[in-house]
């Protein structure tokens, strides 16, 4: 369970989250909309442990850990995972030899022993397919070169692999086709579950036509102005957010 | 003026400077030189960022031949059956230096004085006046050749003063891999010079590690004459030398010939390195590539300086040079200098230069992936020095990765 007490961040001493309460129980996905600005990801980053974000107040715990103070790589042990909205290309460093070193490098923080490459190999391969990711991609640099949408099937296939306890998905949809999107949705629905919740980050409905969330939230401002179902969403879509800020 | 003697080659199939009479001439030459102009200041252009006062006053004697303490097996040898030499400060100590004598190979007249294209060239006026031996390697056969040279210090400072001569006959292939290595505490300052011959379209690769601790200047200057359709292909690892400066003049003297100076400066503490290249387009349809990559760490200052000089006749030229710079301490610099000078119209020359501190988006990518900061650190450098080596032979290739990967992880200081 995530929970977000009175978040506040700043970056280059200007505020941008103002007092985000937000909790997501075990097994539940929720959708964070918001006019662009809004703070949308910021708040991905500052889950994810960015330290050009500086937190000035307020707590985020993670299955009752205190997350506020802890390094990115200490929050990806505890089992946070930060889809990026825009994959970092990495030069010089072949996707297979990264996704192990991160598969071990969470593993080892975790006490838990290596695991051997022939296991690895056979995890990696299957999750790969089911994602569309070729055996030529998995050789390639990380993401140098990939499209728009080869990067987002990376990113969800990272996740797979890492199976993390909460995973921040930041405008995954943006830069997709349709059919990319059917495949990125199909991935992270198979990793819904009892023990796992989602932050679904996006600007528009359309991924949530896919990835039906259980509550949605609007952040305007750099604070939760409204929370509702699903269908808070397609309002959204047609009335625009003007409506709901200007009424908050 | 008087002109320094320049292309030294030994007297005889029997001795390499091994009688006090060897060479006597070209050394009193070089020593009248030496005392004429001194040792160069930072007051000359291609020596502003680099200053060997403190080598100066170190006030080395001529190094000794040194009684060995160790066995040359031991040595880190890198390709199995390849021919094996050892220098211990300058004098050969295991195998055979001499590798036959097939007289000269380049028909090209040599005419240039390496006083003006090695930067007031006092680093090859000392070491012609100091130099005591050295591998004359004139190949007529295909060959891969390993020399380690030991730096054994010593109490009071000495200086090691190897040179050699590497002839390639036309159409062979050969590797010659060097590794300068320190042995004991102590002092022994290296000053290196190196003629280099590769006839029309033979192909060598020369590799060179300077790995001779962290106390000592060492010096080299490598001077290549490239003949047609020929390729010298220069990759350099360097770690070791309080003060370091390398200095290539590469010299493309006919069509189609190739040279490439590749490598990688891993700097740290107070240690000051520099590399120089001077390349001369003297023919047309000839190509050339500087690729450069510099780690800074601590309070470590860097030099690149390379120059592509253009002749008029050398239509068709391709030159291209990249300068990378990493920098992980904001104490360190780095002083870097491109130049070009082009009299031909026809020609295609790139130079290009970055010097910045490793990406914050990658590191974070890397962490927020589980990866602790240092080993992300680390992914993110070896692949900045990545693909240099990638043309080399495995065994090779593997060593010089396997010593950045040590450097990574333990010499940054």
């Amino acid at each position: 369970m995530l929970e977000i007490k009175n978040l506040h961040a700043a970056i280059d001493g200007k505020d941008i989250l103002k007092g985000i309460d937000l909790v997501v129980p075990k097994g539940q996905v929720h959708a964070i909309m918001g006019p662009n600005g809004s703070g949308k990801s910021t708040l991905s980053y500052v889950l994810a442990g960015r330290e050009e974000y500086e937190i000035t107040d307020g707590t985020i715990t993670l299955n009752d850990k205190d997350f506020t103070a802890m390094a990115p790589e200490e929050r990806a042990a505890a089992g946070m995972f930060l889809a990026f909205q825009y994959p970092i290309e990495i030069p010089g460093v072949q996707t297979t030899t990264f996704l192990k070193t991160s598969v071990n490098a969470i593993r080892k923080q975790n006490g838990q022993p290596e695991m051997d490459a022939l296991t690895f190999l056979k995890t990696l391969k299957a999750k790969a397919e089911k994602l569309g990711v070729s055996d030529e991609m998995l050789k390639r640099p990380l993401n140098v070169g990939f499209s728009g949408g080869e990067k987002k099937r990376m990113e969800i296939l990272q996740m797979a692999m890492l199976e993390p306890s909460f995973a921040v998905l930041d405008e995954t949809d943006s830069g997709l086709d349709i059919d990319a999107l059917k495949i990125v949705s199909e991935g992270v629905n198979a990793l819904r579950g009892p023990d796992r919740s989602f932050l679904v980050i996006t600007h528009y409905q359309r991924l949530l036509d896919y990835i039906v969330p259980d509550v949605v939230h609007v952040l305007a401002g750099g604070r939760i102005i409204k929370t509702g179902g699903p269908e808070l969403a397609k309002e959204l879509e047609s009335t625009g957010y003007a409506d709901v800020i200007e009424a908050a | 003026m008087m002109t320094l003697p320049t292309r030294y080659r030994p007297e005889s199939a029997h001795g390499f400077l091994q009688n006090p009479t060897d060479g006597a001439q070209w050394r009193s030459e070089a020593l009248a030189q030496l005392k004429a102009r001194g040792i160069p200041s930072p007051k000359l252009e291609r020596w502003r960022y680099t200053n060997l006062a403190g080598f100066e006053k170190a006030n080395a004697v001529p190094a000794q031949k040194p009684e060995l303490s160790f066995n040359p097996i031991t040595l880190p040898w890198m390709v199995q059956n390849s021919r094996k030499l050892v220098f211990a400060n300058g004098y050969l100590v295991f195998g055979d230096a001499r590798l036959t004598l097939g007289g000269h190979l380049l028909e090209v007249p040599y005419d240039a004085d390496p006083m003006e294209k090695f930067n007031d060239g006092m680093l090859w006026a000392l070491n012609t006046a100091f130099m005591q031996d050295g591998p004359y390697l004139n190949l007529h056969e295909d060959a891969t050749i390993e020399i380690i040279h030991v730096g054994l210090g010593h109490d009071h400072p000495q200086l090691a003063s190897p040179r050699t001569v590497i002839e390639i006959a036309a159409g062979l292939n050969a590797t010659i891999i060097e590794q300068y290595i320190a042995d004991g505490a102590g002092v022994v300052h290296t000053n290196a010079a190196l003629e280099i011959e590769v006839a029309a379209n033979a192909n060598l690769k020369h590799i060179r590690i300077q790995d001779e601790g962290y106390t000592r200047t060492i010096l080299s200057s490598t001077h290549a004459r490239i003949a047609r359709g020929a390729t010298y292909e220069h990759s350099f690892l360097n770690i070791g030398g309080a003060l370091s400066r390398q200095e290539f003049w590469m010299e493309l003297l006919e069509e189609g010939a190739h040279a490439a100076v590749k490598g990688a400066q891993l700097v740290t503490g107070r240690q000051h390195m520099d590399t120089t290249v001077l390349i001369e387009h003297a023919a047309a349809n000839c190509t050339s590539n500087q690729t450069i990559r510099n780690v800074l760490a601590g309070d470590a200052v860097g030099v690149f300086q390379g120059k592509i000089h253009v002749h008029k006749i050398a239509q068709k030229t391709d030159g291209y040079q990249l300068c990378n710079t990493v920098m992980l301490s904001d104490r360190a610099s780095m002083n870097t200098k491109p130049e070009l000078e082009i009299y031909a119209d026809d020609v295609k020359c790139s130079h290009g230069n970055t010097v910045g501190a490793l990406d914050d988006a990658p590191l974070f990518y890397l962490r927020s992936r589980g990866i602790p900061e240092a080993e992300a650190r680390r992914m993110m450098l070896t692949a900045f020095i990545g693909d240099l080596f990638d043309a080399l032979d495995d065994n090779i290739k593997d060593a010089l990765n396997k010593r950045v990967a040590q450097w990574l992880d333990h010499g940054i200081v």
